[in-house]
């Protein structure tokens, strides 16, 4: 019986934090009514036309930097032509043989190993708007559709990886960690149910120990950590059955549905689009000189993955707590912020992943979203060494409080104090 | 050297519709055009850059700020409209 | 002479002395536009009530003693591929009937701050795809040196608007000699400036690297004084410059000394005997004048006209993919599909010119035809910029004919689109090197204007305004009686 050996490359679509769009004015913030954040360029008016977004280029600079690549000294923009009602312009700006970022590689932890997935490139390019289907559930029996442009020129960074995956479980922990890394760098807010993050996975079987790759499908739309893992499943299950009964592959395209864990074939690649691309002459080329990697290399934090390395050597965490005080650049950062005003590191990881966890997760908050912590942090306070403290801070106005309160020399605070403080601050 | 095969193609890929006399008078149209143009390749060009502009320049760009615009603007030309967004037919899947 | 026959510096002359009023002048352009236009059939649009409202605002500032700026209260018409915020913009085409835009060109935003009053927009070939305005979805524009004869295109209407007297200035677009060449059927001055130099935003594109804003006026020293008006960096266009200001009237009058222009050979091998004979007195009578001429070489541009006819098609397929029937212009009735309702309307909203255009741009960029087309005409196009800058180490100003040939009738290229293509084969190679060029007219032959074609170097329109006015003093044009 044939051993067969899973081929998987994802192609990762990232929202990149901005406040405007990519190639206009318009804000980028999620959830406003339909046609609200738009003007003349993102709708394709006759005779506007697009000025890059600088700081979309230095995020994808700091991206390309913290996966090892090599950005670019050239790069530009092309357009792919090809008609749909949320295209407005009947193209999509983009990258095309001139990436900003190429050959890069991201390591990731998979059960105790450490996997280097390889990173054909990073682009630019911009979203397209929403179609909302009216009278049914589907694009299927809808009456008729509506078009959304709020989401038009959003701009995405698109980073492909090599065909370097061999499993579900790998693909699922890569895309983990690169939704650590783009959160990391706020290069991405990293919100999978906004859409910010998306994911399509290109997967292949071929035989245990032969070279030659075999037919790929290309399977849409795991905006979810669970779907990249199970629609992978599912995939390579499918392909085998069919390979197993002597069967051939199709080269297509499929449609996941995370409610009812199941694909479907959208359309078979053959009849693939001719995109025509070719340079935007709208805009102008990049170039990217040493003094400018150079500028975003020196803005760029630690990263993930030497923070918990370093985090176990210097500090002496268990991996565990390393993984945990890690999990964010927030969490890190308030952990450092921490040790800084004096706490014991093994205490201080306690601490945070117990009862501060404990009642952010209480009171359906995190350390992100928590003014209060952030206000803290930001004021260098970590937490406050008497009951005392932690009464005067409660009565504080939360804006107000700006001086560094005594730390704890590793004393640890009761719990009912730290409840009570934390739940004047929501 | 232009099929009226080529031509109906280029009719889908440029969402176009021609009546068989049309595609007929494209193929003969655009069959002179590249016939004229076969003359480009008397140059070689094998060491030469392309210039997909006209005057080069580089790194233009916009800082992050937002400026609002009248969207309402935006949808006064709208052939069809339903709660503030441009209304299509029905879309098939492809 | 009548108001309407007077240069427009004269005019704002006469409007800052008193003489006259911003709106007396607007008033006689505007009742010469209602004379002629039922047989010029120059405008599209006529904007009647807004050139009065601006000029009123000029008259307003003279009676409170405020300095009017340069051609402040000289009224100009625009071509119709610019956006004017709330006034039709169509292009000349069904696909745009009735669109309004939403918003300003940034010149439209130029020239209201400076208090032009603007008349109306003017036809043109449909999406400037054409070089006798015929291909207008609306209407056929007449040359008035000959109704019969066509004022040459795109910008036909702004040639024939300034020609016909219905205005003292107008905007059109060049980009492939859509300036020069109505310019020089018509026998005004029209100008291309270096690409660049004169902001896009708003113009509505043809082919986005070779489009460029210019102006139609009586002479050059109007055309300079509009320049002044026109050029400037524009943060929403990527591709224009940011150069510092500069005043381009002010080399006129002073004639350059060692003044050297060069004759490319390639601009003068197609012309009849006697087109040749017209040019070659106008050299000598030239020459007799003091100025040198050199002859020179520019080998590549005899693969201009194809280079262009592929470049620009290909800009033009993708630039129109936006006239879909979603957001704005024409939807094709009773369809039952959005695909359907997307082919349906661009089907029934294009003309015939323009879907070849679109195929013919579409074809040069699919795949397997890509370098074979589209990448090899851009490393021509590197050659033409080659033997341009070459020819401008040894003089100051290429001269050629603008035209092969004057306005030919109506009716009677638009059988063949490559007889077509062919009139704009002396104007076509400046745009693909992006370099600035005007039109002046020279002479006649057969009644009819003949245009002669000065090219500058990058950025070096101060200069080339310096030698047209130079030239257009020694020919002594008289202009149509």
């Amino acid at each position: 019986m044939t051993q067969w050996e899973v081929v998987i490359g994802l192609e990762i679509h990232a929202q990149v934090t901005t406040r405007s769009k990519l190639f206009c004015s318009c804000s980028t913030q999620f959830g406003s009514t339909p046609n609200s954040q738009v003007c003349p360029v993102c709708t394709g008016m006759p005779g506007a036309l697009p000025v890059l977004n600088r700081a979309v280029l230095d995020k994808a600079i700091a991206l390309g930097l913290a996966t090892h690549c090599t950005i670019n000294a050239h790069n530009e923009f092309a357009r792919k032509n090809y008609f749909y009602p949320d295209l407005p312009k009947g193209y999509q700006i983009s990258q095309l043989d001139k990436p900003i970022c190429s050959r890069g590689y991201l390591d990731v932890e998979v059960d105790g190993n450490t996997r280097r997935i390889g990173l054909t490139r990073i682009h630019m390019e911009e979203d397209a708007g929403k179609l909302v289907h009216q009278g049914s559930d589907n694009i299927k029996g809808a009456t008729h559709s509506l078009v959304d442009l709020n989401r038009s020129s959003i701009p995405l960074v698109e980073i492909v990886s090599e065909p370097d995956i061999r499993s579900a479980k790998e693909a699922k922990a890569y895309m983990e960690s690169m939704a650590q890394i783009v959160r990391w760098l706020g290069v991405c807010d990293g919100n999978l149910e906004e859409g910010s993050l998306r994911c399509d996975a290109n997967i292949s079987l071929r035989a245990k120990g032969t070279e030659a790759l075999g037919t790929k499908t290309e399977v849409k739309n795991l905006n979810s950590f669970k779907a990249v893992e199970r629609a992978i499943l599912l995939e390579v299950d499918r392909q085998m059955e069919i390979l197993e009964e002597g069967g051939t592959i199709i080269q297509e395209t499929r449609h996941y549905n995370e409610a009812t864990n199941s694909t479907k074939s959208l359309r078979s690649k053959e009849e693939a689009h001719d995109y025509r691309y070719f340079p935007d002459p709208d805009l102008v080329p990049i170039a990217i000189d040493r003094a400018w990697v150079e500028s975003i290399a020196q803005t760029l934090p630690e990263l993930p993955s030497e923070r918990y390395k370093r985090y176990q050597a210097e500090l002496g965490l268990s991996e565990y707590d390393a993984g945990k005080m890690t999990i964010n650049r927030e969490t890190g950062d308030y952990f450092e912020a921490t040790l800084k005003l004096g706490g014991n590191a093994k205490e201080t990881a306690n601490w945070l992943n117990g009862d501060i966890s404990a009642w952010l997760n209480e009171n359906s908050s995190t350390l992100i979203t928590s003014v209060c912590l952030m206000n803290m942090t930001r004021n260098d306070i970590a937490w406050f060494d008497t009951v005392d403290g932690i009464h005067q801070g409660m009565r504080a106005d939360i804006s107000s409080i700006n001086r560094p309160v005594t730390i704890t020399k590793g004393r640890p605070v009761a719990d009912d104090d730290i409840r009570i403080f934390w739940n004047s601050c929501i | 050297m232009i099929s009226h095969e080529d031509v109906k193609h280029l009719a889908t890929l440029s969402r176009l519709r021609f009546n068989e006399a049309e595609v007929a008078q494209y193929t003969k149209d655009l069959g002179s055009i590249f016939e004229y143009a076969k003359a480009l390749n008397e140059l070689p060009t094998d060491e030469i850059a392309p210039s997909s502009h006209a005057i080069p320049i580089e790194n233009v760009f916009r800082e992050d700020v937002i400026v609002p615009f009248d969207a309402d603007a935006l949808l006064i030309n709208a052939p069809d409209e339903e709660g503030h967004a441009f209304k299509v037919p029905q879309i098939l899947a492809d | 002479m009548t108001l309407i026959h007077k240069p427009a510096t004269e005019l704002q002359e006469l409007i800052k002395q008193k003489q006259v009023s911003s709106r007396e002048v607007t008033e006689a352009f505007l009742a010469q536009i209602h004379l002629v236009e039922p047989t010029l059939n120059a405008f599209l649009t006529i904007t009647d009530e807004l050139a009065l409202s601006m000029a009123d605002v000029v008259d307003e500032k003279i009676s409170k003693g405020h300095a009017l700026g340069p051609l402040e209260g000289v009224p100009i018409a625009i071509k119709d591929n610019i956006c004017t915020e709330n006034i039709p913009t169509t292009c000349a085409s069904n696909i745009l009937k009735g669109f309004l835009p939403p918003y300003n060109a940034t010149i439209i935003e130029t020239l209201k701050h400076a208090g032009l009053p603007i008349l109306g927009k003017t036809n043109m070939d449909e999406f400037a795809m054409g070089s006798s305005t015929e291909t207008s979805a609306y209407q056929k524009t007449h040359n008035p040196w000959n109704i019969d004869c066509v004022p040459g295109g795109s910008s036909g209407g702004s040639a024939v608007a300034v020609a016909g007297f219905e205005a003292p200035l107008s905007i059109g677009s060049d980009t492939g000699g859509s300036i020069r060449q109505p310019a020089s059927f018509c026998g005004n001055v029209g100008l291309k400036p270096t690409y660049g130099r004169v902001s896009r935003y708003g113009l509505i594109a043809f082919a986005s690297s070779l489009d460029q804003i210019g102006s139609f006026s009586n002479n050059v020293t109007d055309t300079a004084h509009l320049l002044n008006l026109l050029a400037g960096h524009d943060p929403k266009d990527s591709t224009s410059l940011a150069l510092e200001k500069e005043d381009f009237t002010r080399f006129i009058g002073s004639p350059k000394k060692g003044l050297r222009v060069g004759l490319p050979n390639e601009f003068f091998k197609h012309l009849s005997p006697e087109i040749k004979a017209l040019y070659t007195t106008l050299i000598n009578k030239l020459s007799q004048d003091g100025i040198e001429f050199v002859w020179l070489d520019l080998p590549s541009i005899e693969y201009a006209l194809a280079t262009y006819y592929i470049i620009a098609p290909a800009e033009a397929s993708s630039n129109l993919a936006r006239y879909d029937g979603v957001r704005f212009g024409f939807r094709a009735a009773g369809t039952s599909s959005t695909s359907e309702m997307i082919e349906q309307s661009r089907s029934q909203g294009f003309g015939a010119e323009v879907k070849r255009r679109i195929l013919i741009g579409t074809y040069v960029l699919s795949s397997g035809y890509y370098d074979a087309y589209y990448k090899k005409a851009q490393k021509v196009r590197t050659l033409i910029k080659k033997d341009f800058d070459l020819a401008f180490e040894q003089v100051d100003i290429i001269a050629s004919p603008t035209t092969p040939t004057p306005a030919f009738k109506l009716g009677e290229k638009t059988s063949d689109p490559l007889e077509m293509y062919l009139s704009d084969i002396m104007t076509i190679p400046l745009n693909l090197a992006g370099l600035p060029g005007l039109s002046i007219p020279c002479g006649l032959h057969n009644n009819l204007p003949m245009g002669w074609q000065l090219m500058g170097k990058a950025f070096d329109e101060a200069r080339l305004l310096q030698v047209a006015h130079q030239m257009e003093s020694l020919i002594g044009f008289g202009g149509r009686s």
